[in-house]
């Protein structure tokens, strides 16, 4: 460990009046696996923008890979999966193969064209994931969790140092979530890959990751998995105090 | 009647000229089709009549104007049409289609206004609203072919970036790809190759020539560049074989093969029909073995 991939300090943002982050202080090291935690409108979507640097804070500073965001020309550095919903239309006229190699479009570089040794790259990332035998196969024909294995391949093919996850077992059934989990685990363990992964689901937080953030606006919590486990219950009614719904979840 | 199409220049004319369009259209039009922005091709083309209504105005009153073809007029119209598109789908973030409306009623009221003020201009204005593609001459086939090509090379150059941007443009901008500036680029273009399609299908049907052929081949759900490939195919057959019919039957061009293009997507429509049907059959027969 040791090399700090992603330092925010004093990050704080706001949609006009309404402030949505304040005072964000969070560091990611090489090779950890942090999942972020929070009610909805707790401001982790946005938070991960800021990390992406589609947003810039209203205060603080965000350094990534060791200069400043607005420095950081090579976005492919980072690999990023959504939330499968609202990524694609259904019926779009693609191959998996297709989609995959869109993930190298910009480390590329304009004008130049796909060669065999970005088909060659497809194939590696198509193993990793476990889809080799659906490589032809039109995007659309794919189920939910399979579709969402091949946008961690599109992601994984510009080979990011950093891959960011946005909720991304929402509308997947729950066979393929287990499966999925599985996949970044094992890509966690194998690869040395660092990953930020915000979700709902505090069992996998639980579970899968090595650090755990818990946001609420604030950050509430920022350590360890087994930190977090000790003061579970505590954090989470702090976090989600002012939250109608209450979560309820099983080990 | 082959003869006749080696004989006349005229019909050569047609016939190269609705090649080229036939090549270049669904090449465009596949990635307004699956950006869900195929009618922005509609809106544009009426704004395209309003700016060869506009070169028409100019020719009539200005001597300077006589020798230029009015379709340059309609051509920067267009362009301009396709940089406000832009910039209106951004006031209404969630009601983008507005600017459809917006557009195509604009410039068929400016078109119309113009028109009149020209007394009708004494030029065939059926003709520009369905095409006719016999009355194609030397100049319109260069322009059309220049326009043809830039338009080839863009989506060549550019076409992994306009994959990744049509396929999920959320994806493409955060991992670096200059979305704003390919898109600005690509409207242009399409306004370009719908000012000059005009020619040969008419305001009223251009929009089909981008959509029908690509629509036809999305129903056979290839891969992203067959389909690409199938929707020229599909293209090029419904403009020579439209040519041909309306030369043969005497009707109009643009009709013609519009309705060609129509005819195929109804047929690949009930060949998967039914080939799903028997294929049904088969595997009840099997079945019940």
């Amino acid at each position: 460990m040791g090399k700090t991939i992603l330092q925010l300090e004093d990050v704080s943002y706001s949609y006009q009046h309404q402030s949505v982050l304040e005072d964000v202080t969070l560091s990611v090291e090489e090779g950890q696996f942090l999942g972020i935690v929070g009610p909805n409108g707790s401001g982790k979507s946005t938070l991960l923008k800021i990390a992406l640097g589609v947003l810039e804070p209203r205060k603080g500073t965000v350094t990534i890979f060791g200069s400043s965001m607005r420095k950081q020309k090579q976005k492919y550095n980072i690999g990023y999966v959504s939330q499968k919903s609202n990524s694609f239309q259904r019926d779009f006229p693609a191959t998996v193969e297709e989609v995959i190699a869109a993930g190298l479009a910009s480390k590329k570089g304009i004008i130049r064209r796909y060669n065999k040794k970005d088909y060659f790259l497809v194939d590696e990332v198509l193993e990793q994931v476990g889809l080799q035998h659906l490589r032809k196969r039109n995007i659309g024909q794919l189920s939910g969790g399979q579709q969402q294995r091949v946008f961690i391949a599109r992601a994984l093919i510009s080979k990011p140092k950093l891959l960011i996850l946005d909720e991304p077992t929402v509308g997947i059934d729950r066979e393929s979530t287990k499966q999925f989990y599985d996949l970044l685990h094992h890509l966690h363990k194998n690869s040395g890959l660092t990953l930020i992964m915000v979700t709902h689901d505090i069992g996998v937080v639980t579970t899968l990751v090595d650090q755990v953030a818990c946001l609420n606006k604030k950050l509430f919590f920022h350590g360890t998995r087994s930190l977090f486990v000790k003061q579970e219950k505590e954090l989470l009614s702090k976090a989600y105090n002012h939250d109608v719904q209450v979560i309820s979840h099983q080990h | 009647m082959i003869t006749d199409f080696l004989e006349y220049a005229f019909l050569q004319h047609a016939l190269i000229a609705g090649m080229v369009v036939g090549l270049v259209s669904p090449l465009v039009g596949i990635f307004l089709v699956v950006r869900r922005l195929s009618l922005i091709a509609e809106a544009l083309s009426h704004i395209t009549l309003s700016g060869v209504a506009a070169g028409l105005l100019l020719q009539k009153n200005f001597a300077f104007f006589a020798g230029i073809s009015p379709l340059f007029a309609g051509m920067g119209f267009a362009v301009i049409g396709s940089v406000v598109v832009e910039r209106i789908r951004q006031f209404y973030r969630s009601f983008q289609e507005l600017a459809i409306p917006i557009l195509l009623s604009g410039g068929i009221a400016i078109g119309v206004v113009l028109i009149g003020l020209g007394n009708g201009f004494g030029v065939d204005i059926s003709g520009l609203l369905f095409g006719n593609i016999l009355a194609i001459n030397k100049q319109d086939l260069v322009l059309i072919s220049i326009v043809a090509f830039l338009a080839i090379c863009f989506i060549y150059l550019f076409f992994k970036e306009l994959f990744a941007l049509a396929f999920d443009e959320e994806h493409a901008v955060l991992t670096g790809i200059r979305g704003k500036w390919i898109h600005l680029i690509f409207m242009v273009m399409v306004a370009m190759v719908i000012s000059v399609a005009i020619r040969v299908v008419g305001i009223l049907l251009v929009s089909a020539l981008m959509t029908l052929p690509v629509a036809t081949s999305m129903q056979l759900s290839l891969s992203f560049r067959k389909t690409a490939f199938f929707s020229v195919l599909f293209a090029e057959f419904s403009i020579v074989a439209g040519l041909v019919f309306a030369y043969w039957l005497d009707i109009a061009s643009g009709g013609a093969i519009v309705l060609v293009s129509i005819a195929l997507l109804l047929l690949v429509i009930i060949g998967k029909k039914l080939i799903s049907v028997v294929q049904y059959k088969k595997a009840n027969v099997r079945g019940e073995r």
